[in-house]
């Protein structure tokens, strides 16, 4: 009889320690309350989830950072904001649509998942709200407003964007061959292609050995991830405009077997990486001083030299313009503003609503701006008695920037200074915006971001399809198959749905226009 | 049934309600979300709001012109796995079972089994680096010396065996454990007396060994056909590129990509569905064979 009662001790015990668990972190909000603000002291506080994607460096590491701790007090909110990491965002975002418990705020890259859960009644529509909130509705245009959404509703806040990407060279490598610099206006394809020959074959980092590359390239992505090679080509950025037509880049079979000639040479004689197509990013090529041209923007130049130089002191990625090919092609591609939305729940009760709404329309205004991007004064920077600023130990051990993920991985406005703080040097911010300035000059767009994903074709098979045909480009480029046989590639992309994608595609241009 | 009955066995019955209900909670009610294979599942009408369609994504599933591609390769994957890898620790076990010298019987065991503890993603991450056809170690050292570039990470025609390798260097001494268990089992006397009728080491081998271990390794191979399907997504995963998806495209990569990156839950649960129903009969199909032949089965 002992033995039975101890045993069923045990499994209530068991049972316990399960049940226990579940409402454990329930008052966790009460918990980390701080005393109410000044100016929501009479309101309730709320509590607001954001599920934000996070790059190089990750989020912070928990929700107490200063400006978050500002942010609860200044409008007497309960800020969580749960970074997942670029690579798994969308997969995470469709585990959370999954257990269908949507959060307050997200910000949503991906414009095909945007429209697909527009169309299914996930999200808010700020329509009736955005003319209280001026701020927040000057950061877009009308156009960019509305871009993805259907008529008279706007799902999500349009995020700007602009170009920042263009070709880069090492300088310290051309000096050394002895080229001079190829000026903007006269740098031809012809002129890239002797160049990258050089840095694949004279030896430009003098190690004796014939490790160099002229250029890299990504096995994963159509562009390469050297948009401006195909845009001298005069492949479209996806799809163009002609005749009143949108066409795809997959159609453009003229264009493409220039473009394969010449990547398949420049892999054949070694001028192109050889390992381009199981690379999936650039950051470690370039910093490996393998190099020549790389594509990348500004701030990806800097941090890059920086890194050389602890194994070359004279290294140095200095900007060029993209190339020019035949009849004057050339480009640098170039986002459209819009595409990324940040969007908000719509179960969410009017209180919240407001409260949100209030909170992000003080965020794109000059003082949201200023504490969002610099951080608060004291704690990432200090003013000298000199009236300039500078960093302070903490921000410098953290590393600049770090203060600036709220505004640079949510929501920013529409300046191209987003990376330009109150203490940066002048060479540096001029520096920025004027690499911003160049790459503008030379705009790469695809024209067809804002009909694409009405497209359910597209949907339901671009993907599946646009791997297929970067698998016969990434096969031919390594010499593997004929460059006739893109035509095979391009009627099979035809003939299995690019057809019926073209077709739904042009129908709602046509609405619109 | 008498009162003293339950008096003794209500104690041991009880004992089976913690895993029962481990069951009902984690797999037997989780079996409903199946239903969303024949629904167009959207999460934000749940499952009571969703449309039912019927077999609509398995008519999908069939149709898709990639599905004998899809089918070939798990299969042909499974065909590697099952001939080469499956009796890889069997070997090693027979073999290490012939050590004498104890402590480097120890040693070699460790050796052989500490990559089981490697990830997937550093065992890869280690192999691109080693043979990437550019900058990879040993390619440079054959470039070097003036033989070809092999291209073993883009070529599709290698693709199955560095997967198949890749496997055996980090399972096979992990899974040999269960093996040399069943070897320890058996009566040294039996040794003893072979070698007293004059029996060589083949013939031990060949008489007590492996029929010691015939009842282990006709469990395993149930239990293994029961995955018929599945092959382990990160592996095969991580070794994808656009040169190789020829072959190396499977269900489990399918679907994450159908499923988890493009958001078609109930497509991807149909393939799901389909592929542990595939497991369901080859598990009951060889089992019938086991117990044809003479052997145990598992049920």
């Amino acid at each position: 009889m002992k033995k039975t009662a101890l045993l069923m001790l045990a499994v209530c015990m068991a049972w316990g320690v399960t049940a226990g668990c579940a409402n454990k972190n329930e008052d966790r909000s009460a918990a980390s309350g701080s005393p109410a603000g000044s100016e929501g002291a009479q309101t309730e506080k709320v509590k607001i989830d954001m599920v934000i994607a996070s790059w190089k460096g990750g989020g912070w590491p928990d929700n107490n950072h200063p400006i978050i701790q500002y942010i609860d007090k200044k409008f007497n909110v309960d800020l969580q904001i749960q970074w997942v990491p670029n690579a798994n965002f969308v997969e995470k975002l469709n585990v959370i649509a999954a257990s269908g418990k949507m959060p307050d705020v997200i910000r949503l890259d991906s414009p095909a998942l945007f429209l697909k859960w527009a169309s299914q009644g996930a999200f808010l529509d700020l329509q009736p709200y955005l003319s209280q909130y001026p701020t927040l509705q000057k950061i877009a245009t009308p156009e960019e407003w509305a871009l993805l959404n259907p008529q008279g509703k706007v799902y999500g806040i349009p995020i700007y964007e602009t170009a920042q990407n263009t070709i880069y060279v090492r300088a310290d490598w051309l000096d050394k061959l002895g080229i001079p610099r190829p000026e903007a206006d006269a740098f031809t394809i012809d002129q890239f292609y002797e160049i990258a020959k050089a840095f694949a074959t004279q030896d430009p980092d003098g190690n004796g050995k014939p490790d160099t590359y002229g250029f890299s390239a990504l096995g994963n992505a159509m562009n390469l991830g050297m948009p401006e090679l195909q845009a001298a080509f005069g492949i479209a950025n996806g799809w163009k405009e002609e005749g009143g037509e949108l066409i795809p880049a997959q159609v453009q079979s003229k264009e493409w077997k220039a473009y394969l000639n010449f990547m398949q040479k420049a892999y054949q004689e070694g001028v192109l990486d050889k390992d381009f197509v199981t690379n999936t990013n650039f950051n470690e090529k370039y910093a490996q001083g393998k190099i020549g041209f790389a594509d990348m923007h500004y701030q990806f130049s800097r941090q890059t030299t920086q890194e050389l130089q602890k194994i070359a002191p004279n290294a140095e990625f200095a900007r060029l313009s993209p190339p020019i090919g035949e009849g004057g092609a050339r480009g640098n591609s170039t986002p459209s503003s819009g595409k990324i939305k940040v969007v908000l729940g719509k179960d969410m009760n009017a209180q919240k609503r407001d409260r949100i709404l209030e909170l992000l329309d003080w965020w794109v205004s000059a003082e949201g701006e200023d504490i969002l991007k610099n951080g608060i004064e004291g704690v990432h920077y200090r003013k000298g008695a000199d009236g300039t600023y500078e960093m302070t130990d903490t921000l410098k051990a953290e590393g600049e920037g770090r203060q600036s993920l709220m505004w640079n991985w949510i929501l920013r406005g529409n300046t191209n200074t987003f990376n330009i703080y109150k203490w940066s040097a002048p060479e540096w911010a001029q520096g920025m915006e004027q690499s911003i300035e160049d790459a503008r000059k030379y705009p790469y767009r695809n024209v067809a971001e804002g009909y694409l994903p009405s497209s359910p074709a597209y949907a339901e098979k671009g993907s599946t399809l646009g791997d297929k045909f970067l698998k016969a480009v990434v096969e031919i480029i390594a010499g593997k198959k004929p460059v006739e046989s893109i035509d095979d590639a391009i009627a099979e992309w035809k003939s299995s749905g690019g057809d019926q994608i073209i077709q739904e595609v042009n129908a709602a241009y046509k609405a619109k226009a | 049934m008498t009162r003293g009955y339950w008096r003794r066995a209500l104690p041991v019955y009880l004992m089976i309600v913690p895993g029962l209900l481990f069951f009902i909670v984690f797999k037997y009610i989780p079996m409903v979300g199946i239903s969303i294979a024949f629904m167009a599942y959207s999460p934000f009408d749940g499952i009571g709001g969703s449309e039912w369609v019927g077999l609509r994504n398995f008519h999908r599933l069939f149709a898709e012109g990639d599905f004998l591609a899809l089918l070939r390769n798990t299969l042909m994957l499974n065909l590697f796995d099952v001939l080469f890898f499956f009796p890889a620790p069997i070997l090693v076990a027979v073999l290490l079972n012939e050590i004498k010298a104890k402590r480097f019987k120890a040693a070699v065991q460790t050796i052989l089994y500490a990559p089981n503890f490697i990830s997937w993603v550093v065992i890869v991450g280690i192999t691109i680096l080693l043979f990437a056809t550019g900058s990879g170690g040993i390619n440079q050292l054959l470039a070097g010396w003036g033989f070809e570039r092999i291209e073993l990470m883009t070529d599709p025609s290698y693709f199955r065996w560095v997967w198949l390798l890749q496997n055996v260097w980090q399972g096979a001494g992990w899974g040999a454990i269960i093996f040399l268990a069943a070897l320890a089992a058996v009566d040294p006397l039996l040794y003893e007396a072979a070698a007293i009728d004059g029996a060589n080491r083949w013939r031990m081998l060949w008489h007590i060994a492996l029929p010691a271990l015939r009842n282990v390794i006709v469990v395993l191979l149930i239990l293994r056909m029961g995955h018929v399907m599945d092959l382990g997504f990160e592996h095969i995963f991580l070794l994808q590129n656009s040169m190789n998806l020829d072959v190396s495209e499977v269900f489990e990569t399918f679907v994450y990509k159908v499923g988890m990156t493009q958001g078609d839950y109930s497509y991807s649960t149909a393939v799901g569905l389909f592929k542990s129903i595939v497991g369901l009969i080859m598990v009951l199909f060889v089992n019938r064979l086991a117990k044809q032949t003479g052997q145990e089965g598992v049920f």
